[in-house]
């Protein structure tokens, strides 16, 4: 990563590909690109699909980019969210098979240490949010955030009635928030 | 679950935006909860804010070795169509990739120059001034009528509010950038030689990023958009 990367001001980068200022979205790209590669492939682990969301995403993050308000919140939460839904759009639409991955994708997360981040994240609050959720509801919200998996996928891989994950995620949710808050 | 005669109804609206930006919905749903980010703005600053929480978990997925095709396919998408137009400089703009210090664009270039009408428009010098990320973005003629031009060619660069674009140039040996001005934004700028410290090979020229009316100190202060060096013809 630069040294710089600090600095690098996502919300104006924003703004001006909504002026429609090329230089700042091949910026942009190149800021990101590598990261939202692995949350797209993370969700759709097949790299031409990824890739092809990367694609897609970066598109509609030009094509959109004048409905970003910087009042509201970041620009780097607002293309998160266009590439993860773009990945999540793709992954419901193949209609994948889940049950195999299940276990691993499980044992991922129960044993994943949290990445190094360039400390410009609040990783570390969000970190003790979650490992203070029942670990059931920790589980289903990043089974839902990382891999992209619907309430059915997850009902299915934790072998849990669909009802009881959408609470799982909506109380989970509710105690992130008041937690972060 | 106390909360279960809720599971197949659409969930409540302090946790729609939460379960929009995790992407729970179906499809449907997630439309309209897009949409309506764009015209209501309560619900709008609840998903900024599920966005924001919830960004610090992306960095647990490990990065992807993006293929630099990708980038190459969207600047197509996105660049304006003004590189369509028939300028022989403009052709410039396909050399991509193509060191500025490569004798072979600077001949090729210069032959196309000599298919000109007139004789004293052909450049007796050339630069071509590459971003960080290798794009042409100018190119720096001396002609023979002893007026520096520069050129854009590329797409250019941005300018955000309260900053300029300044052209810089350091002959061989200078122990300092030389300031040449302010560069207006897609326009070609003339200068005379006269105004130059230099004209010679390897001469450095440069475009930075700088506050509004200038770089205050004299030397160049922002980043560096474009660069390259002179190649006599």
């Amino acid at each position: 990563m630069p040294a710089n990367e600090d600095d690098f001001d996502y919300e104006s980068a924003l703004l001006a590909c909504a002026r429609g200022e090329v230089f700042a979205f091949e910026s942009l790209y190149r800021r990101e690109s590598r990261w939202l590669g692995g949350v797209a492939y993370r969700i759709l682990r097949d790299r031409a699909l990824a890739e092809e969301a990367l694609h897609d995403a970066f598109l509609q993050i030009w094509q959109k980019a004048h409905t970003f308000d910087r009042n509201l919140g970041s620009a780097r939460g607002w293309i998160y969210t266009v590439v993860r839904h773009r990945a999540l759009g793709m992954a419901r639409g193949l209609g994948r098979e889940t049950a195999a991955g299940d276990m691993a994708a499980l044992s991922d997360i129960r044993g994943e240490p949290v990445q190094p981040n360039d400390g410009r994240d609040d990783a570390a609050d969000i970190d003790k949010c979650l490992e203070d959720l029942p670990p059931e509801r920790r589980e289903s919200i990043l089974l839902a955030f990382l891999d992209g998996y619907s309430h059915e996928e997850i009902a299915r891989a934790l072998k849990t009635p669909l009802g009881t994950v959408k609470s799982w995620i909506r109380r989970g949710l509710a105690s992130l928030k008041e937690c972060l808050s | 679950m106390s909360d279960q005669h809720s599971q197949d109804s659409q969930p409540a609206p302090e946790d729609l935006a939460a379960q929009y930006v995790l992407g729970m919905l179906d499809a449907e749903a997630q439309q309209a909860a897009e949409k309506r980010v764009t015209s209501d703005r309560a619900f709008a600053r609840e998903v900024y804010q599920w966005q924001d929480r919830l960004l610090p978990l992306g960095r647990r997925v490990a990065p992807y070795a993006v293929p630099a095709s990708i980038l190459r396919r969207l600047l197509q998408h996105v660049m304006p169509p003004a590189r369509a137009a028939t300028s022989w400089w403009m052709r410039a703009g396909l050399w991509q990739g193509v060191s500025a210090l490569s004798i072979a664009l600077a001949v090729a270039l210069a032959m196309r120059g000599a298919h000109e009408p007139a004789v004293s428009q052909v450049p007796r010098y050339l630069a071509v001034l590459n971003s960080p990320g290798n794009e042409v973005l100018w190119v720096v003629e001396v002609a023979t009528g002893d007026t520096l031009r520069l050129k854009p060619v590329g797409t250019m660069p941005v300018v955000p509010s309260a900053k300029a674009l300044q052209f810089w140039t350091k002959p061989k040996g200078a122990d300092k950038p030389t300031s040449l001005g302010l560069v207006p934004v897609g326009q070609a700028l003339e200068l005379p030689r006269a105004s130059l410290p230099a004209v010679e090979s390897e001469q450095l020229f440069e475009v930075t990023l700088e506050p509004e009316y200038g770089s205050p100190t004299g030397r160049p202060t922002g980043p560096i958009l474009a660069i390259g060096r002179m190649i006599a013809l």
